[in-house]
């Protein structure tokens, strides 16, 4: 079982086999520039994701802690959501009712996501919790949780 | 009133974004100040924002919501002034309106907490061919006319002509006929067809699924 940790804050968490943290690691915003489609098909035109890239598609799970910045993701962890497009076909798939890029590995690790922040309105955690279901539902990733961080550090007390 | 458009695409003046910027500047007598998010640092771009009535944010949906630069600028926003405004203009490669339903979601959101008069958000679908192709001029052509008619409404009113922006919405699902179609031409490798052609013109057609990080 490997697993890989990607956190905005620090968490206690179990050992894991890739640690990204968001605050250490520099990368660059996405330019929207292909590469990693047409000139060099599955690779960034920058190598600073490498690491995290190779970590991710050979995860079986991925936790993710994240900072609610303005009722939603952070711009750092946008850009790394931009930035995952190399590991996804350009190609269309219609197979679920809908338009989605096709998978371009043979499979993709269970995603968690644990978020800390504040939200003014339910409406506005909803629409949270919505969005990193469907951004990793199109990452093509079969069992996605999101939860506030209190969840996991309340499990841990009664453990 | 003054108005400002920033251009929120990570490509600045070349692509789709500056092409529809353009057309819908097109509609207008006195055309208004361009910036472009890529190119300026997030925090003072944000600063100057408090300067303008209306602020008209154009940008393709990247991953569903907005490119990451363009969210590093509204991270350093602040609270609306009185009467201030703010809408935005999106355009997307998938052909259903339903992919920005949680940008459109969020932008609405975003207006409310920051107590800015939301205009709304005009989104369009189907748009990946425009400036890749490109597109001739006649496949484009009731788009650029719609997109003048949506700046010159803007430019008289303040606000986002509301036949236009519902009409750009859909189709908001496929039906189930349109999905037969698209996987009968999947079958047919008609789908493949663009993406091919560019990855053969770039020498990578024999590289198209390699998965490099395995």
């Amino acid at each position: 079982m490997r697993k890989i940790i990607v956190h905005e804050f620090p968490l206690a968490d179990a050992s894991s086999d890739y640690y990204f943290d968001m605050e250490k690691v520099d990368f660059h915003d996405c330019t929207g520039c292909w590469t990693c489609w047409k000139k060099r098909p599955g690779q960034c035109v920058f190598s600073d994701l490498d690491q995290f890239y190779h970590a991710y598609v050979n995860a079986d799970d991925v936790i993710f802690h994240l900072k609610v910045v303005q009722g939603f993701v952070s711009g750092n962890i946008k850009s790394l959501f931009d930035r995952m497009i190399p590991l996804f076909l350009p190609y269309t798939s219609y197979e679920k009712g809908e338009s989605m890029h096709l998978p371009r590995y043979p499979k993709y690790p269970d995603v968690t996501v644990y978020y800390k922040g504040n939200f003014i309105s339910k409406e506005e955690e909803e629409a949270f919790c919505n969005y990193i279901h469907r951004v990793f539902y199109q990452f093509h990733s079969k069992n996605i949780v999101v939860k506030p961080a209190e969840m996991k550090m309340e499990a841990e007390v009664m453990a | 009133m003054s108005t400002i458009i920033l251009n929120a695409s990570p490509n600045g003046s070349k692509g789709n974004t500056q092409w529809f910027i353009e057309h819908f500047h097109a509609g207008y007598t006195l055309p208004c100040q361009v910036r472009y998010v890529v190119k300026e640092n997030p925090e003072s771009l944000a600063a100057d924002l408090v300067n303008f009535d209306t602020i008209l944010i154009f940008l393709p949906l990247y991953v569903h919501a907005m490119p990451g630069i363009l969210r590093k600028v509204m991270e350093k926003m602040q609270p609306a002034r009185r009467g201030q405004s703010i809408g935005f203009v999106m355009q997307a490669g998938f052909d259903e309106g339903q992919q920005s339903q949680y940008a459109l979601k969020y932008f609405h959101l975003f207006a409310k907490r920051m107590g800015y008069r939301y205009l709304g958000t005009v989104h369009k679908g189907g748009c990946a061919g425009i400036t890749l192709l490109p597109m001739p001029g006649f496949m484009t052509h009731k788009l650029r006319k719609k997109l003048a008619q949506l700046g010159k409404h803007f430019e008289q009113t303040g606000t986002f002509d509301a036949i236009i922006q519902k009409e750009f919405l859909q189709p908001y699902n496929l039906t189930n006929r349109q999905i037969r179609m698209m996987e009968f031409a999947g079958r047919l490798g008609l789908d493949e067809l663009i993406w091919n052609r560019m990855l053969k013109k770039a020498g990578t057609f024999d590289k198209r699924r390699d998965c490099p990080y395995l």
